[in-house]
């Protein structure tokens, strides 16, 4: 009885949710971030101190290890890749712990776990009532999979073939783009393109492994690579430094509709784009490269010549409810990170201690 | 054999109270010799024989000061002396280091307690008579044959080992690979001009105990932890003539590691990894006139191959080789003086490295100039210079100085620089290798009393601080890369007390207690950029501020028994001390007899039951350490 209850007060509050996730880039939409936002720390890799904290807009404090406290000291686990909410669920992927943590977003308190079927679990995406994407690495970091979830029942009930390391996945004209990274060792050059109806896969070539995706007001899909880098060695074995005739640079490119339309190349090989954000009315581009922030617009044909903020982060993203920009900073893996809070101007509001290793944030 | 061993012990309780009659003998090492002004702690006999069948690791957390900070009971394990990290603790067998090149740290769960007859530690800088690494201070391992009987002695071992509880509701299971087994071989011939003996040890644990997961709340049974290790060491003597001595100690192990992963993780790399070392040292001792003359010739070779399904295989291959000579000489009727020479070649092939195989000379030269005033004043100067690779590192003095107040109280002081060459790991990983790092530099300071009655008691308090500047730590860059840097100065101060009471009850029983107790605080005391400010002041992480440890041994007739006890208190596991690892207390007993079964004949048994009361404990975060568990060994030993 108890259960039944809990399943129509979820599936009502996905229905409302999935709504607000899949169309967030339009503006004027009621968002569910003006309570807060999440932040996810991802711990050091085999440190076991991933852990959540949660920004609180009336207090303007960020309260730490807030899924420990709320849940009787249960540690997070190890290594929270992200964090995804939809409607009063929030879905926290930890990666090295093999699992996704289901949480109440208004009370924190641990609803369920899912840790059947996810050897290596990167990012969520609900794609209707009732079915949720989860990109996964595989155990051996380079089997590249689509787990289909069910969310009434919080299993994964369907795993699609893709190709090597399935990282960000984002919507635009009905479908979900995946970038592959290559993985953990692993290399491809695709963006897979899923049919969340029929959970058919198709893929186009965009370059060396596309990584962080977001889509645009106009629905195109910007991707970030930091392209494809080889070490020279002379034939005795020793380091002669960047092998340039066979390495390629990272670039940001645009895909409209299935073509790559727009190829922007870094400059150096080695340091290419790699956070991506896009700004609430979708038509500022937030990037990640040379050690800084850069801001353009989705007309741009090249990377601007000045930084927009001179600082590199760990984990960038847009505040949906203000336009806030957030950047994470790790430092060192071991002890507290910070979030910095900036105005869409580029100026410094206030910065907030986290936990370890700051990645990310959900709204 | 107990009674023997105890025999040693006052007579090494006499050497410290007399400073007069100590010189430097043919047989003697520098530690013996020139240790004014330091902290020793030499290892019971009765201690040692407890822990034979188990790594130095679990020796020095038994029973010395040091904190063992190991990855499970299987797991590496290094070790932290006064604040300190591994790369900064150096562990000396037969005077060679063997602090690795690459990683600059030593396994100490690699190490067999079985091939060491005499295991010491020195508290404290000592980086003028042994180099780079020296900084926090020094375990010193002799495998020698000086306590070998005359003519032909043997030793059987055979260990058992069980997780199986039956106070706990386990179920009983008595296959191969829950069982764990230690068997030892021993043979020497002790011929009085020569000598040689073979030493041989194979172990085995499977290590799957059950633990309470508290990342998912349930009850289950650590996976992929097995390991096994074999070894073989060869010792060999000449009495050339009456005052010239060769010897020569060979040491091949293998060891095959399964790598558990944390228990916060899904742990489905299922790591595996194979260390194997082979380390050889040919020691030449003897006298001249007035002149004592040493020499040595060392190889030291670590090969590891490390293997996951996640990442790709990962391997190098490290040989050292070290030549020494040094002379001694007694130039007035209270004053020595020591200098030497000491060469290091060390090469390293890693996969990571910029450079398919590096190379890396060392020259030092060093020496001590002890000098006894009166009859209750030692002091003592020593020094070293070293070139690495052709620059000079910088010069290395440290003074030190012993005050008998009165018979049976020791006053004690030191002031010495300490410091620590980058490793080629820090030099040369592809990407993020530093290769203009500066050596890390330290200063330290210590004072100490001691109270020796030689016959019963002795106790011994130091306070001790030790600021190391260009501290090297591996940060992220800009980019994401961990690169080493020298941004960080930190300061080690602390208290150590030591005391240990030998007691004969009656004629046939005799009791000794052992009390060990440590204050540590080693904190960040300046921190540059890309550093993290918020760690300013705070402890290093995994050092716990106290550790308090007792042993408690008896033998009575042929009966004999003990007791052991480490706690260890709450420790910061973030470098910001925002989250802590809780305080572990365990305590282990054993009770055991020797019945005489022929003239030279001796049987040995032995019950174990250690983590008596079951605690539930992690070393390090997320890594459990087994409940309550079982031994049983067994040992004949002819002329022992």
């Amino acid at each position: 009885m108890k259960s039944r209850l809990l399943r129509v007060i979820t599936l009502l509050a996905l229905s409302l949710s999935v709504f607000t996730a899949c169309d967030s880039n339009n503006g004027g939409e009621v968002l569910p971030a003006e309570d807060g936002f999440f932040i996810v720390n991802e711990g050091a890799f085999n440190g076991g101190n991933a852990s959540l904290s949660y920004y609180s807009r009336a207090t303007n404090e960020v309260s730490n290890y807030v899924f420990e406290t709320t849940n009787d000291g249960l540690p997070l686990g190890d290594q929270a890749q992200s964090m995804t909410v939809v409607g009063n669920r929030g879905y926290i992927v930890v990666q090295n712990s093999a699992k996704i943590e289901v949480i109440n977003s208004e009370t924190f308190e641990l609803v369920t776990t899912i840790n059947e079927g996810l050897p290596s679990p990167r990012y969520f995406m609900a794609v209707s009532d009732e079915k949720a994407y989860v990109t996964d690495w595989g155990a051996d970091g380079t089997t590249g999979t689509i787990k289909v979830i069910d969310l009434i029942e919080n299993t994964v009930i369907k795993s699609i073939e893709t190709d090597q390391g399935p990282n960000e996945m984002t919507f635009a004209n009905g479908k979900v783009f995946v970038g592959h990274n290559g993985g953990s060792g692993g290399y491809s050059n695709t963006v897979s393109i899923v049919d969340p109806e029929t959970d058919a896969l198709s893929s186009i070539e965009v370059g060396d492994n596309p990584s962080q995706l977001v889509a645009d007001a106009d629905d195109n899909i910007w991707v970030t690579s930091g392209g494809y880098t080889v070490y020279a060695f002379d034939n005795e074995g020793n380091y002669l430094g960047i092998d340039s005739a066979n390495s390629r640079p990272g670039y940001l490119a645009r895909i409209e509709g299935e073509q790559v339309t727009e190829k922007i190349n870094a400059e150096v090989i080695g340091t290419g784009p790699g956070h991506l954000a896009v700004s609430t009315d979708g038509n500022t581009l937030y990037v990640g490269y040379k050690s800084a922030v850069y801001r353009m617009e989705t007309s741009s044909t090249s990377f601007p010549e000045e930084a927009f903020i001179d600082k590199s982060f760990y984990g960038l993203g847009v505040d949906p409810a203000n336009g806030n920009i957030l950047g994470g900073e790790a430092l060192n893996f071991s002890s507290a990170g910070t979030v910095y809070r900036y105005s869409a101007t580029g100026d410094l509001i206030e910065e907030y201690t986290t936990g370890v290793a700051p990645n990310g944030f959900a709204f | 054999m107990l009674f023997i061993s105890l025999a040693k012990v006052s007579a090494y309780g006499q050497q410290d109270s007399v400073l007069q009659l100590k010189e430097v003998a043919v047989e003697a090492n520098r530690l013996d010799a020139l240790n004014a002004g330091d902290k020793i702690q030499r290892i019971k006999p009765a201690q040692l024989q407890q822990v034979q069948h188990e790594n130095l690791g679990s020796l020095l957390q038994k029973y010395s000061s040091a904190n063992i900070r190991s990855y499970g009971v299987s797991g590496l394990s290094s070790i932290s002396l006064r604040g300190g990290g591994s790369n900064h603790t150096a562990v000396i067998w037969e005077g060679i280091n063997l602090q690795s090149i690459t990683s600059g740290g030593v396994d100490v769960s690699l190490i067999p307690v079985e091939f060491m007859n005499d295991v010491s530690i020195q508290m404290g800088p000592a980086g003028a008579l042994y180099g780079s690494g020296a900084v926090g201070g020094a375990i010193h391992l002799q495998s020698d044959f000086r306590q070998v009987a005359k003519g032909l002695s043997v030793n059987l071992k055979q260990q058992l080992s069980s997780y199986y509880d039956p106070f706990d509701g386990d179920q009983l299971t008595f296959d191969a690979e829950s069982l764990g087994r230690f068997s030892s071989i021993q043979v020497a011939y002790n011929g009085g001009k020569a000598g040689a003996s073979v030493s041989l040890f194979q172990k085995y644990a499977g290590n799957r105990y059950d633990y309470y997961n508290r990342y998912d709340r349930s009850q289950e049974y650590l996976e992929n932890a097995a390991a096994k290790r074999g070894g073989i060491m060869l010792k060999t003597f000449w009495q050339l003539a009456d005052k010239h001595r060769l010897s020569l100690s060979n040491w091949y192990q293998d060891n095959y590691l399964e790598v558990a992963a944390p228990i916060s993780s899904s742990g489905t790399g299922e790591a595996i990894q194979e260390d194997i070392s082979s380390n050889h040292v040919l020691q030449y001792a003897g006298e001249l006139g007035n002149f004592k003359l040493k020499a040595k010739s060392a190889l030291i070779h670590a090969e590891l191959l490390y293997n996951s399904n996640t990442v790709t295989d990962s391997y190098y291959n490290a040989n050292t080789f070290v030549n020494e000579v040094s002379v001694s000489n007694r130039v007035a009727a209270h004053s020595n003086l020591l200098i030497g020479l000491n060469n290091r070649l060390e090469q390293a092939e890693n996969g990571s490295y910029s450079e398919k195989l590096i190379k890396r000379n060392r020259t030092a030269l060093f020496g001590s100039w002890q000098q006894f005033l009166y009859t209750d004043l030692e002091l003592l100067f020593s020094f070293r210079q070293e070139v690495v690779a052709g620059e000079l590192v910088p010069f290395i003095p440290s003074f030190g100085a012993n005050y008998q107040l009165f018979k049976g109280f020791q006053l004690k002081g030191k002031l010495a620089r300490a410091y620590r060459i980058p490793t080629f790991n820090d030099l040369y990983w592809i990407p993020g290798g530093n290769p203009d790092l500066n050596p890390e530099d330290g200063v330290s300071g210590e004072l100490g009393m001691k109270l020796s009655s030689s016959d019963w008691l002795t106790a011994e308090l130091t306070f001790y601080s030790n600021t190391i500047e260009n501290w090297i730590y591996w940060l992220p860059d800009e980019n994401g890369v961990w690169t080493p840097v020298n941004v960080e100065k930190v300061w080690a101060r602390g208290l150590e007390f030591t005391s240990s009471l030998q007691k004969q009850i009656e004629a046939n029983t005799n009791v000794q207690l052992w009390l060990n107790y440590t204050f540590t605080k080693s904190t960040k005391e300046e921190i540059k950029e890309p550093g993290n400010p918020a760690e300013l002041g705070k402890q290093l992480f995994y050092t716990p501020k106290h550790q308090a440890k007792a042993s408690l041994n008896f033998t009575h007739k042929s009966f004999f028994g003990g007791v052991s006890s480490v706690f260890t208190g709450q420790q910061f596991r973030d470098s910001d001390n925002v989250r802590t690892l809780p305080h572990w207390w365990v305590t282990d007993i054993h009770i055991g007899c020797k019945p005489k079964i022929a003239n030279q004949h001796m049987l040995t048994i032995n019950v174990g039951v250690n983590n008596l009361f079951d605690q539930t404990y992690e070393v390090r975060n997320a890594y459990p350490m087994p409940g309550r568990y079982f031994d049983l060994t067994i040992q004949y030993s002819f002329n022992q």
